[in-house]
C-alpha cells in the first residue's frame, strides 16, 4: 500500500466517520481531543521516536502556544487563524531557546530537566496572573456567529474538520521528515548518539532543530484546543498529567511510527473519558491512576508500543 | 537568621531523603522518579498509625519506615526487576508508579490536606522562635543519616552496597548476589524516604500532591552533591534548604520550582559532577 493510497484512505475515513457521528456531540468531543492532543502527541513522537529525547515539556509547548494565540487575540486583537502562527512561532522559538539550554544533556538526565520545566513553567504562569488569568485560566469571547477568522462555528463539526487537518499537517510533518536525510540523521543519533558524533553528524543542532520542530507542531495545537473550548487554565497545558498525555500515547502508538501519537490518543482518550463518565465526579485522581496504570503497564510489556508489536509481528511472519 | 535555622533545620530532613535518593541512584543507575511519593507515603502511614494507636508519631517513625521500605521492596521485585534493562525506560515506568501512587492517595484520603497535632509547643532559643517538632525532628533525622552512613561503611552489606555503585561487574566476580543487593538498595532507600516524610509529617500539613515537591526537591540535593557522592549530599541539602527558604520567604513560595529547575540545569550544565566534583555524571 503506497503512501499515496494510504493518505487518501485515512483522509476518506476521517471523513466518514466525522460525518457518521456528526449529531453526538460526545463522540466529537473525545475525537477533537483525540486529533488535537494527537497532535501533540506526534510532536512528543518526533522528538523522542525519531531523535531519541525523551520529553516531558511537550505539553508546555502547546499551552505556550495556547496562552500566545489567547493573548493575541484578546489583548492584540489578531484574529485567530492568524493567532496560528504566531502561536507556532511562539513555542518555536520557546523550543530552540529550550533546546539550547537543556539537549547538552542526555538521557534520563533530559527528561529530568524538562519535567521540572515543566513544573517551573507551571509557577510561573500562575504567578503572573495578571497576563496569563492564572489559576482561573485565559479565556477568549464566545462566539455566535460562524467567524472563520477567529476559528469560531457553531456546529463541532467544524472543529473535528480543522482539528482533523491539524492532525494532518502534524502527521505529513513525520512522514516528510522520516523520509528525508534530517530523519536518517535524527534516527542515527536516536541509535547511537556518540557514534553519530564520531561519524560527524552535529547531534546537538540537529536535536535542537527537531525540537524547534517538535514545539512548533504542538504550539499549532494550542489555539485550536482553545478555539473549542474557549478556555486555557494552567494545569491542562503545564500540570502532570497533562505533561504524561503524550508520552503515554506516544508509547502507546510506538516511538518512532509515523501516526504513533494519533493511534495513542485513540486509544488513550477514549479510556479517559470513559473514566472520568464513571468515576469523575466521584473519585478525584482517578484520571491519573488510568494514566500511570496504562503507563506502568506499557513500560513492562511493550515499550516500544502497538507499532512495536505490529513490527515484532511482522518480523515474526517473515521468518 | 530565622530563615536561615529554619534551613538548617529541614536541611536535615533533606539529607535523609536524598540519602535514600542516592542510593537507589547509585546501585540501580535510574532516577527515581516516585521517590517524593514514597516520602508522602510515610508521612501518611505515620499519620494513619498515630490516629489508630495515638502513639508518639516520632516512635511511629520506626514502623512507618519499614512498612514504606517492604512497600519499595514489593514495587522493586514485583515489577521494576521485570522491567527492560533500560534506565530511560525505567524512568517512566517510575513515573508511571509515581502517578499511581499519587491518585491511589488522593482516591484513598481524599483532596484534604493532613497535619498530625502534636502536642509539643515553640521553644525560643537565642531569640529565635523554634517549633519544638521541628527541632525533635532534626535530631532523628540526624541519627537516622549517621546510622545510615555508619552502616553503609562498617557493615558487609553496605560496604557491598558501596560496592555496586563503584562498579557493578566487580561486585559480581566477587560472587556476591548483586540483584539481591539491588532488591534491598531499593527497599532501604525507600525505606529512607519514608522516614523522611514520616518526620515531615509532624510539623507540615500535606496532601496527597506534597510528594512530587518532595522529589524535586531529592533530585536536586542528589544532582547538585554529586551521584553516587553520600557526604557532599549533606553539603547539597543545606544548600538547596538554604535556597528554597530564601526564595520562599523573599520572592515568593511559587518561584520555588523554578530555583529548583535552574540549580538542577546549572548544575548538570556546568558541573556534571556535582558540586565537590566526586561525584559520576
Amino acid at each position: 500500500m503506497t503512501r499515496l493510497v494510504a493518505a487518501v484512505l485515512a483522509a476518506v475515513v476521517v471523513v466518514a466517520t466525522g460525518l457518521a457521528v456528526r449529531n453526538n456531540d460526545f463522540v466529537l468531543g473525545v475525537l477533537i481531543l483525540v486529533l488535537v492532543f494527537g497532535t501533540v502527541a506526534q510532536s512528543w513522537n518526533l522528538l523522542a521516536g525519531y531523535a531519541g529525547q525523551w520529553s516531558l515539556a511537550q505539553s508546555s509547548f502547546f499551552g505556550i502556544g495556547a496562552y500566545v494565540g489567547g493573548i493575541a487575540l484578546v489583548r492584540f486583537h489578531v484574529p485567530l487563524v492568524a493567532g496560528l502562527l504566531v502561536a507556532s512561532a511562539a513555542a518555536a522559538l520557546a523550543g530552540l531557546v529550550i533546546g539550547y539550554v537543556t539537549l547538552r544533556i542526555r538521557g534520563h538526565y533530559f527528561a529530568l530537566v524538562t519535567f521540572l520545566l515543566t513544573t517551573a513553567l507551571l509557577t510561573l504562569v500562575n504567578q503572573f496572573g495578571d497576563v496569563t488569568g492564572g489559576d482561573y485560566g485565559f479565556s477568549i469571547p464566545l462566539t455566535h456567529t460562524t467567524d472563520v477568522l477567529n476559528l469560531g462555528f457553531d456546529s463541532l463539526l467544524s472543529y473535528y474538520f480543522v482539528s482533523a487537518a491539524l492532525a494532518a499537517i502534524a502527521t505529513v510533518t513525520l512522514v516528510v521528515i522520516e523520509k528525508s536525510r534530517l530523519g536518517l540523521l535524527l534516527m542515527a543519533i536516536r541509535d547511537d548518539e556518540d557514534a553519530a558524533r564520531m561519524v560527524g553528524i552535529d547531534a546537538f543542532r540537529l536535536k535542537v532543530l527537531a525540537m524547534v520542530i517538535s514545539a512548533g507542531m504542538a504550539g499549532l495545537a494550542g489555539p485550536v484546543y482553545l478555539a473549542v473550548y474557549k478556555i486555557i487554565d494552567p494545569y491542562t497545558a503545564f500540570g502532570v498529567s497533562a505533561a504524561l498525555n503524550p508520552v503515554v500515547a506516544g508509547i502507546l502508538g510506538g516511538p518512532g511510527s509515523v501516526a504513533g501519537g494519533l493511534v495513542g490518543e485513540l486509544i488513550l482518550q477514549p479510556v479517559l473519558a470513559e473514566t472520568n463518565d464513571l468515576f469523575g465526579s466521584t473519585m478525584f485522581g482517578a484520571q491519573q491512576v488510568v494514566y500511570g496504570a496504562i503507563l506502568m503497564l506499557l513500560i513492562l510489556v511493550m515499550p516500544k508500543g502497538i507499532a512495536g508489536v505490529v513490527a515484532a509481528l511482522r518480523r515474526r511472519r517473515s521468518v | 537568621m530565622q530563615v536561615v535555622v529554619s534551613a538548617i533545620l529541614l536541611a536535615a530532613v533533606y539529607y535523609v531523603i536524598s540519602l535514600g535518593l542516592s542510593i537507589i541512584f547509585g546501585v540501580l543507575d535510574i532516577v527515581n522518579f516516585s521517590h517524593g511519593e514514597f516520602v508522602i507515603l510515610g508521612a501518611y502511614v505515620t499519620f494513619a498509625l498515630w490516629r489508630l494507636t495515638g502513639v508518639s508519631p516520632f516512635v511511629l517513625i520506626v514502623p512507618a519506615m519499614l512498612i514504606v521500605g517492604l512497600f519499595g521492596g514489593i514495587v522493586y521485585a514485583g515489577y521494576l526487576q521485570h522491567t527492560a534493562d533500560d534506565t530511560l525506560v525505567r524512568m517512566f515506568g517510575l513515573v508511571g508508579i509515581s502517578s499511581v501512587i499519587q491518585s491511589g492517595l488522593l482516591i484513598g484520603t481524599g483532596p484534604n490536606f493532613q497535619t498530625i497535632e502534636s502536642s509539643t509547643g515553640k521553644l525560643t532559643i537565642l531569640g529565635l522562635v523554634v517549633p519544638q517538632s521541628q527541632l525533635i525532628s532534626f535530631v532523628i533525622a540526624i541519627a537516622l543519616g549517621a546510622v545510615t552512613l555508619l552502616a553503609l561503611n562498617y557493615t558487609m552489606m553496605g560496604k557491598a552496597i558501596r560496592a555496586i555503585v563503584d562498579d557493578r561487574h566487580a561486585v559480581q566476580l566477587c560472587g556476591i548476589n548483586d540483584r539481591r543487593l539491588s532488591l534491598i538498595a531499593f527497599a532501604a532507600g525507600s525505606a529512607l524516604a519514608g522516614a523522611g516524610g514520616s518526620v515531615i509529617a509532624t510539623y507540615l500539613t500535606f496532601g496527597s500532591s506534597s510528594g512530587m515537591a518532595f522529589g524535586i526537591i531529592a533530585f536536586t540535593v542528589v544532582i547538585l552533591g554529586g551521584l553516587g557522592d553520600l557526604a557532599s549530599a549533606a553539603i547539597a541539602s543545606v544548600l538547596v534548604a538554604l535556597v528554597l527558604n530564601l526564595v520562599s520567604v523573599y520572592l515568593s513560595p511559587d518561584l520555588v520550582n523554578v530555583a529548583m529547575f535552574g540549580l538542577v540545569l546549572g548544575v548538570l550544565l556546568i558541573r556534571p559532577t556535582g558540586l565537590l566534583g566526586r561525584g559520576r555524571t
